[in-house]
């Protein structure tokens, strides 16, 4: 599910011009890493466990990080929704049926003297074989 | 003492006209009645019944595979054939309950924006139910 994520949103060429190229990491960005960049997350769900066929119901957090200000994130974190609110994964072996934000987010972090911001979104991805 | 004959639907098997349409079940009801009359005269203290025929129902409830309809297909309105269901499977030994004839009395699909698609059917028993083993 990860490297479907990961294929969508390196896919969108608006999204890796805004961020100079596939700045884009699952769980942790390396460090080091110049911002902006994107970080995807699973963070819950799971099977739904209602009929015979397998069926999962996860949540994924996506997020902007931006040292020049808000308004960076925030605009990557628009184009990161126009790539997955309600738009379509490829997962090997299984059926995507829906993906769409659910739920918002935005607070800045300090580490070293620099403020970083953090724009981004929980994402419910439902599969099923 | 624990009791091991109780049992989930997870492994049941069902299959209507030859189609197996256990794949993408969430649940089967099966409710079997009979006919009543009400016998009761005059002195009686107490209601007495005698019984006539037995009817019965069997609905199914389950997600629609938009990639090959083939449950929605065999579920037409009106569609006749044999139900048979297998409420542990088809192993060799476990229960199989048979209707040589069951009709698709209602069918419907509910379409949420935001969940995903289920199908739905009653079937009518049109024959009584065989109670054997697979």
């Amino acid at each position: 599910m990860g490297s479907a994520i990961y294929g969508k949103l390196a896919a969108g060429t608006a999204l890796t011009a805004k961020l100079g190229g596939t700045a884009i990491y699952n769980t942790l960005a390396p460090q080091g890493t110049a911002c902006p960049y994107v970080i995807f997350s699973l963070v819950g769900g799971g099977d739904d466990n209602t009929s015979p066929r397998r069926a999962r119901s996860t949540l994924w957090t996506v997020k902007a990080v931006s040292t020049v200000g808000p308004l960076e994130a925030g605009q990557i974190d628009d184009l990161v929704d126009d790539l997955l609110h309600q738009g379509a994964l490829t997962v090997t072996g299984w059926g995507d049926y829906w993906m769409a934000r659910e739920s918002d987010f935005a607070f800045p972090e300090t580490a070293g003297g620099v403020v970083y911001w953090h724009t981004g979104a929980t994402y419910r991805v439902r599969v099923a074989e | 003492m624990a009791n091991t004959g109780r049992i989930a639907g997870k492994d049941l098997y069902v299959s209507f006209g030859g189609v197996d349409v256990s794949g993408d079940f969430t649940t089967i009801t099966v409710r079997e009645e009979g006919d009543l009359v009400d016998v009761t005269a005059g002195a009686d203290a107490y209601h007495y019944y005698i019984t006539l025929r037995k009817d019965g129902t069997i609905d199914y409830r389950g997600f629609y595979d938009g990639a090959t309809e083939t449950v929605w297909d065999a579920i037409a309105v009106l569609t006749a054939g044999t139900l048979i269901i297998g409420p542990k499977g088809t192993t060799a030994t476990y229960p199989k309950w048979t209707w040589n004839r069951a009709i698709v009395q209602s069918r419907g699909a509910e379409l949420p924006f935001d969940n995903a698609v289920t199908v739905d059917a009653s079937f009518q028993m049109s024959s009584t139910c065989t109670e054997g083993t697979w």
